[in-house]
């Protein structure tokens, strides 16, 4: 697949007029990306990772990237996380950077949370180092944000600092008509003994064909505590491919839960290395797809030295002709002894086009490890739904509750209970709308 | 109240129930026994409306209307209950919201106002006492993790909730000790009333015991082959089903 029939844009791209057109070392890095992406192109079906997951559909649309004028919607007010503080927030719309709409006073001075083109012009050093510090480089949809890194956000917290309130990441899309293509490019980096809980929400707001392609480095040094959340409640006709690459020093801890409810394509791809003993990592995800959408969740973790621990639990509910793909891939190196690590997906198919695609891979090279997986998919229990209707509670009412109890297991292992809360809260509202469901049956 | 006619139910193309005739009046207590595999449960399916069950003749007729194209729920609304020989596990749904939820329905079903969480929570303390249950079964998910005789004492509580005004008992004896059973007696008397009916199917007698029923009826092969007073269940218990058995029809 050329990349040009995909983004026509690409066609007489000048990178130079892209972000951070005055920095040499960028612009060597975008170029370099751009000749060794075109020798491979976009991934086909016909690569093993990408076996399950095509990306055929992105060739009905033309899409361009964005400018600052289409950043320049007029948004009522976005309201709060936590309705009782004001927690530092950025607001991205179309990608545009929208200080109007964020807030990052009250956060500690020597803490950066900026746009990535703000940190362009303010301390470019600091990109130049911790940008592709941590992997490789050679996948192609890394590769793409390479080339046209557009936007995204940074985080930079110094030692000792621990953030209470969450930071909330906004991105708003689809509002301009003409579809957008946008490259963010997010950077954490969270020195050591630092604390910080992030939440991501992808909201399509109009009704506009976009592609994203975003790709998320996340450093953590000994010691470390970041809980990133993603939730992704894209419009239908979104396409979205993401990307997280995250490294744990010794006794970091990494929490991630990622909701997906939206958007016509999505790949969530997460690789994770752990690279300091009594690292810990766990990567969660719930979601719930209809109509003809496709949702892949691809992970990767390495376990690099002895002592490190890994969760793993997606659970999906398919309706409809939606389409699910797993992949998840544990490697255990020769030297990561007492590695402790669990993967589970469970999916349940509540129509009979639904179709899921579990594909599990572990590689083990040391021997004194513990070391599980699962995969599951299955239907509504008929007995069950039977029960709950003699006693009274209607089909729809009855289906609900067996959905949110399903995907609840995996909603609990988020430890921030405010986020757990507004994650219960958005499967809840996406739930068919047409039965009654009380407030408090969440919180049991 | 209940009107059965030449009712007749297949079952994944078997015909299971081959012509009963039942009729429970308001303030009744009728027992149905019958050896294994008689359509002692089938009955109770098909009086609940699971999907499977289907009627391919006869009337059922419930305080003068016809049953067979109400929903499950429905028919939950209209006052009639199933207590399951083996209650569902639903892992992720605590007892007390479930309950919560099954009782509002059933409200709002019926044109009702609901109750809110206090008001409900009220009503649930009161009973649990009773049936001496503790508040940590509330918490825990539906029946999960419950012993047999906590998932009867389940049913019961559930029952004491919604008031129905037909109950139907499918052999809630079984698996239990007799303290257990003693306790779903007390729950099905505690229900009797002059309008509230109860069809008790079991295989034992021991259950009618504490549970006196006014009519008894000999299920087997599909049709009711005797009916008496409650001494029909001592003489069953003494002489068993052989009389009944295929052969003897």
């Amino acid at each position: 697949m050329s990349i040009e029939a995909v983004l026509p844009f690409f066609r007489n791209l000048d990178i130079a007029t892209l972000p951070g057109g005055d920095l040499k070392w960028l612009l060597d890095r975008r170029r370099a990306a751009l000749s060794e992406f075109k020798e491979n192109g976009l991934p086909t079906r016909k690569w093993e990772d990408w076996k399950y997951t095509s990306l055929r559909s992105l060739e009905d649309t033309d899409y361009r990237q964005t400018t600052d004028c289409d950043g320049r919607q007029s948004i009522e007010s976005i309201p709060s996380l936590n309705a009782d503080s004001f927690s530092p927030r950025l607001v991205f719309v179309e990608g545009v950077y929208r200080p109007d709409l964020s807030r990052t006073k009250g956060l500690p001075s020597d803490v950066t949370l900026s746009s990535m083109r703000q940190t362009l012009s303010d301390s470019p050093n600091f990109l130049k180092k911790t940008m592709n510090s941590l992997f490789g480089r050679e996948k192609p949809m890394f590769l793409l944000n390479e080339v046209l890194m557009d936007s995204g956000f940074i985080l930079h917290v110094p030692k000792n600092i621990v953030i209470k309130d969450p930071i909330e990441v906004i991105h708003l899309g689809g509002l301009v008509k003409e579809p957008l293509a946008l490259f963010p490019r997010n950077i954490l980096v969270l020195e050591s003994n630092s604390n910080v809980t992030v939440i991501e929400q992808f909201m399509g707001k109009g009704h506009n064909p976009y592609f994203v392609n975003s790709l998320t480095e996340v450093n953590l040094a000994k010691n470390a505590i970041l809980k990133h959340y993603k939730i992704q409640s894209e419009i239908g006709s979104g396409s979205f491919i993401s990307s997280t690459q995250v490294s744990l020093d010794n006794d970091a801890n990494y929490e991630t839960f990622k909701l997906g409810l939206g958007a016509r394509l999505s790949r969530d791809e997460t690789e994770v290395k752990l690279v300091g003993q009594g690292a810990n990592c766990q990567l969660g995800g719930a979601y719930l797809n209809r109509g003809l959408q496709h949702y892949d969740t691809t992970t990767s973790v390495q376990h690099c030295v002895p002592n490190t621990t890994l969760r793993e639990l997606f659970k999906g509910v398919l309706e409809d002709e939606s389409k699910a793909v797993f992949q998840g891939k544990i490697v255990v190196q020769k030297d990561a002894q007492k590695t402790d690590a669990q993967m589970t997906t469970k999916t349940l198919l509540l129509s009979e086009g639904a179709e899921v695609n579990s594909k599990p891979e572990l590689e083990i090279y040391a021997d004194d490890v513990k070391c599980a997986h699962g995969a599951a998919s299955g239907q509504l229990d008929e007995k069950a739904l039977f029960y709950l209707r003699s006693r009274g509670v209607p089909e729809p009412l009855a289906k609900n509750m067996m959905v949110q109890s399903f995907l609840q297991e995996s909603v609990d292992m988020i430890t921030n209970q405010l986020i757990k809360d507004k994650i219960a809260d958005q499967i809840l509202h996406s739930l068919p709308a047409n039965c009654y469901l009380s407030d408090e049956w969440r919180r049991g | 109240m209940l009107e059965l006619k030449g009712l007749r139910v297949t079952v994944e193309g078997k015909e299971i129930i081959k012509g009963l005739d039942l009729s429970i009046n308001p303030g009744e207590v009728h027992a149905i026994m019958g050896p294994n595999g008689s359509g002692k449960s089938t009955l109770a399916y098909v009086l609940a409306g699971r999907d499977g069950y289907e009627v391919t003749g006869g009337r059922v007729i419930f305080e003068g209307k016809d049953l067979t194209e109400l929903t499950p729920e429905e028919r939950a609304a209209k006052g009639i209950f199933l207590a399951f020989q083996y209650p569902v596990e639903i892992p992720g749904v605590p007892n007390a919201t479930f309950l919560k939820e099954a009782a509002n329905a059933i409200r709002r079903q019926n044109g009702e106002e609901e109750l809110d969480a206090m008001q409900f929570m009220k009503l649930l303390r009161a009973q649990i006492n009773e049936l001496g249950m503790s508040d940590e079964m509330l918490k825990r998910a539906v029946n999960v993790g419950f012993s047999g005789g906590e998932k009867k004492r389940n049913e019961i509580l559930q029952m004491a909730i919604l008031k129905p005004t037909l109950s139907i008992m499918d052999e809630t004896d079984s698996g239990l000790d007799i303290d257990a059973l003693k306790i779903v007696a007390d729950g099905v008397n505690r229900l009797r009333s002059a309008t509230a009916s109860s069809l008790i199917i079991t295989h034992y007698q021991r259950l009618l015991d504490y549970i006196v029923p006014d009519n008894v009826h000999v299920l087997a092969n599909g049709v009711i082959q005797k009916s008496g007073g409650k001494e029909l269940a001592l003489e069953l218990e003494e002489r068993g089903y052989a009389e009944f058995a295929e052969g003897a029809v």
